[in-house]
């Protein structure tokens, strides 16, 4: 009966959570009920919101905080997050918030070379929305005016309290049930904790690491171990960030997004869960950056980077888990018009190649976010034309089972334009293994009109002429297994 | 004495309306057929002999089979033209089947093969201006190389078409003067899809890929009317026209629920509680322009309805939480369920078989076997031993226990679709969801083929 009761909590939250994207659902004293997340800095700093704004704001119920500030728990600063606070009991005229749900939205980023957080965009810090259901008229006011708001930040951000208003109505008639007790929700973690931990002893045991390095005095360190149930990740050795820094809950949210993508199984990520998850990341390594970094590369090339760097050293415990480097590069490009407006392009890549099947091609694997992709929308409302988008040929590594294909994509300008960029490339390209070959590593190339052709460095802008062209080629995977073991078609 | 018919064709299963003209109720008759007993022409004709019809004045069609084909890869052989330097845009933006992450991301089979998605050195820009005019020697070539290949149908998908259809429209001419069945992406979709390409893409290349199979099927139940009639609509198009090329199939996939939309929901919320599908239609948004398939939104405006995560078929197995727990999918009629005694994997529909207000539903109940009941409840009593740690379970109590948990998730899932609390509920498993649902049943669930052949007299 106890396993039924944990069936039925996960099913509640799955439909009642079902209206927002990216959310975490967490008791007061921070116990992670419920996730769900569209990308892997997701994992680690969804809750990380919610703590931080309830250790600084003690919620109450109907309350609702919003922050866009990395290092406040949230991811990059163009995604802002925003908890509500959800409580039935009153006492003395005050309803303490007794959950907290956290909903993240996703909005288009904007791509430069920034040496700080603050150059990447609107950094809010958790600050009060709505008090007891009541909008905070005065800081509405300050974030539609702010000058590094984009459009509609605030219609954005309104829209999405409205639908945490509706969720919080429908979640506090059903904290008084039984089945949502302190007692039972206990239970429910405590089941949790016991099946992933079964999960994790059918795993070999052992010490895996890896080393992975992002430029000469830049380099990524995990040491992996499967022990009695628990995993154990220890970035010790990973050296300071001179390009790539992240916050250590992305790392968090990167490595155990990793171990769980790698088990195949439908895994809930909760406080039972990650109860057999431990990981180290030293204060000022790149893993674990202080204010001011700016966080943007790091938060999405460089935690695909972290996750090949976590699946690499977990294969080395267990064959089983074997998986080859996927694509971590999306290429991160902004073209900016001369009427200031700008549009962003970010590539899918090759996943790498597992001990049963070949990568896939172009997909964004650590990501699931809603972004527009029409080619036709993006000529009428840009003056730019795309000439041709498909998958890049030979870019997954060879191997008995081939690494997924990135992506060519070219793209022609229509008028003058500046366009800025801002991807990770690392030392070495996705990396095959057991005897797989590597994918082809990312690359940007302009084709001037006047017939010369540029390969781009990883960062940077430059103004293009009309008819000038740019190619990106997304990175492929690596192969799994000697090419020579190919199966026959 | 002439009769008026309305069919609705599902993937296993047909309701059959037949309604006698100037008779009144009692010339109103209604029949299920179950396919893995009987073909459905077959079936019609033995029906018409019970009935001693003469002459059909109209037979009017509704299926889902077109979506069906799609959704379960059961499609013909098919290529697809498309603006050269995208061939692989379809596919590159396919979604991703799981959600979450996981090493092997998939997606759902292309239903062309990638050696017949051919580029074709066309442009239309994005204010509609012909950049480049399709060549008809490169389409002579093209052409050659699909006759090599024996394909008969194409899809034609070019960029801006829905601003510029010219490159479209004397593609289509060519292929067509050589015989091949053509459909264009800018006559697959109404002109509100002009934002975003890939919908009209699929739509064309959706109809061109279920084609051949579809009208294989439709073929068949056109033969065992013919004798009877001439006059044979798919919802509200000629049956001619459609096999013929001139309307997409996939513009007539939606007519059934179209009607119960249309006359039913205009100011509340219905479930549909079909033997294959339930879908939930809340009253206040009438129309959605695209359908949501595996390969990505499809340009097929119908009547909006949402498929709830619990359906008829969907099976039990384990999942983290639990040992027994509802999959993601299901299966088809075909073994079954477990009552059915072929099936042997427990599903809904079995819980749903174990509780006393299914008994009696038209062409349902009498499929169930002795057989199948006895495995179904030594299962439940295997699952109610494995799931028993301090508390006694028997095997009905877990039945029970599923079928209450089902039901809440079905109402937890509707409310976020629709917020007021009482709905209306038809079809035919309505019967035994309707109380635990607190829905307001309907009781005649041949109510919308009864509204599509409106006749005076028996409504």
């Amino acid at each position: 009966m106890k396993r039924l009761n944990s069936l039925r909590l996960a099913e509640k939250w799955r439909s009642l959570f079902e209206p927002l994207r990216r959310t975490a659902f967490l008791t007061s004293d921070f116990e992670l009920l419920y996730l769900k997340t569209e990308s892997l800095a997701d994992v680690g700093t969804l809750p990380q919101c919610a703590e931080v704004s309830q250790k600084y704001m003690q919620l109450q119920d109907g309350d609702i905080i919003v922050t866009s500030d990395p290092y406040s728990g949230g991811t990059v600063v163009s995604s802002p997050t925003l908890v509500i606070g959800i409580g039935n009991r009153t006492q003395k005229g005050v309803t303490a918030a007794e959950f907290l749900l956290a909903s993240r939205i996703t909005s288009l980023p904007r791509i430069n070379d920034a040496k700080t957080i603050d150059e990447e965009g609107l950094r809010i810090p958790p600050t009060p929305f709505y008090i007891r259901g009541e909008p905070n008229v005065a800081i509405i006011e300050a974030l539609r005016s702010h000058p590094l708001a984009t459009k509609n930040f605030v219609e954005e951000l309104e829209a999405e309290a409205k639908k945490l208003k509706l969720v919080r109505e429908r979640v506090k008639l059903e904290i008084t049930k039984e089945y949502m007790s302190r007692t039972a929700l206990r239970q429910f973690l405590s089941e949790s904790g016991k099946e992933f931990g079964r999960i994790i002893d059918e795993l070999s045991v052992g010490v895996g690491t890896y080393e992975l390095g992002i430029s000469p005095n830049e380099t990524i360190k995990v040491r992996a171990e499967i022990h009695e149930g628990q995993v154990f990740f220890d970035f010790t050795g990973t050296t300071a960030g001179q390009n790539v820094f992240m916050t250590d809950s992305a790392t968090m949210g990167a490595a155990v997004g990793a171990l769980i993508s790698m088990l195949g199984k439908s895994i809930p990520i909760n406080s039972g869960v990650l109860s057999k998850i431990d990981i180290k990341s030293p204060k000022g390594s790149l893993v674990n950056s202080a204010f001011p970094r700016p966080l943007y590369v790091g938060h999405t090339d460089g935690l695909s980077l972290l996750a090949n760097a976590v699946t690499l050293a977990l294969g080395r415990i267990d064959q089983k888990l074997a998986w080859a480097a996927s694509g971590w590069s999306h290429c991160a490009m902004e073209i900016r018009f001369q009427n200031g407006r700008h549009v962003g392009i970010w590539m899918p890549v090759g996943t790498g190649a597992t001990r049963k099947a070949p990568g896939i091609d172009c997909v964004h694997i650590w990501r699931r976010l809603a972004l527009p992709d029409s080619i036709e929308d993006g000529e009428k409302q840009f003056p730019v034309q795309v000439t041709h988008i498909g998958f890049r040929s030979n870019s997954g590594g060879p191997g008995k089972y081939a690494g997924g294909r990135g992506v060519a994509a070219t793209v022609k300008m229509i008028e003058d334009v500046e366009i800025a960029w801002n991807y990770l490339d690392a030392l070495h390209k996705p990396e095959g293994v057991a005897g797989g070959k590597s994918g082809q590593g990312p690359e940007i190339v302009i084709h001037s009109i006047d017939g010369t052709k540029t390969s781009l460095p990883t960062r940077g802008r430059q103004k293009l002429r009309r008819g000038d062209m740019i190619t990106i080629l997304s990175p492929g995977g690596g192969g799994y297994g000697a090419p020579e073991e190919q199966p026959t078609q | 004495m002439s009769w008026s018919i309305g069919l609705h064709f599902g993937e296993h299963f047909a309701d059959v309306v037949a309604h006698q003209k100037d008779a009144i109720e009692q010339g109103l008759h209604k029949r299920r057929i179950f396919y893995s007993q009987m073909s459905p022409e077959s079936a019609l004709t033995q029906l018409f002999a019970d009935l001693k019809v003469d002459t059909i004045s109209k037979a009017t069609i509704f299926t889902n089979w077109p979506l069906r084909i799609a959704s379960s890869n059961l499609g013909g052989s098919a290529a697809m033209l498309m603006t050269a330097g995208f061939e692989n845009w379809l596919e590159m933006s396919a979604p991703i089947v799981r959600r979450e992450f996981n090493s092997s991301p998939s997606r759902h089979e292309m239903p062309i093969d990638r050696e017949l998605i051919l580029g074709v050195s066309e442009r239309i820009n994005a204010e509609g201006h012909i950049e480049k005019l399709v060549d008809e020697a490169e389409l002579e070539f093209l052409a050659a190389k699909l006759e090599m290949h024996k394909i008969k149908t194409l899809a034609v998908c070019f960029m801006h078409s829905a601003k510029n259809n010219e490159n479209e429209k004397r593609a289509k001419a060519y292929f067509e003067g050589k015989g091949f069945r053509v459909y264009v992406s800018s006559r697959c979709s109404p002109l509100e899809h002009q934002s975003d390409e890939k919908p009209r893409f699929w739509a064309a290349t959706l109809s061109a890929y279920v084609a051949e199979t579809f009208f294989s099927r439709l073929k068949k139940v056109q033969d065992a009317l013919a004798p009877y009639t001439t006059e044979i609509f798919l919802g509200q198009h000629p049956i001619k026209e459609i096999i013929d090329g001139h309307i997409s199939p996939l513009k007539t996939t939606h007519g059934y629920y179209d009607i119960l939309a249309d006359n039913l929901t205009r100011t509340s919320g219905l479930l549909y509680a079909g033997l294959e599908e339930f879908a939930f239609f809340p009253g206040y948004e009438k129309r959605n322009k695209t359908w949501p398939s595996p390969y990505g939104p499809v340009a097929i405006p119908h009547a909006t309805h949402h498929l709830t995560r619990i359906q008829p078929l969907i099976t039990l197995g384990s999942n983290f939480h639990s040992p027994i727990a509802f999959d993601e999918d299901g299966l088809t009629y075909d073994p079954g369920p477990m009552v059915f005694g072929r099936g042997l994997t427990p599903t809904f529909f079995d819980i749903l078989a174990l509780q006393s207000d299914l008994v009696p539903t038209l062409g349902i109940t009498e499929k169930f076997s002795d057989r199948g009941r006895s495995r179904l409840a030594e299962q439940f009593s295997a699952y109610s031993r494995t799931l028993s740690d301090d508390s006694r379970l028997s095997g009905p109590d877990l039945a029970t226990l599923l079928f209450n948990m089902a039901t809440e998730m079905m109402t937890d899932e509707i409310r976020n679709w629709y917020l007021p609390n009482r709905f209306q509920i038809i079809g035919p498993l309505a019967n035994v969801l309707a109380k635990p649902l607190q829905a307001e049943i309907i009781d005649d669930e041949f109510l919308p083929l009864k509204l599509a052949i409106r006749e005076k007299g028996i409504i």
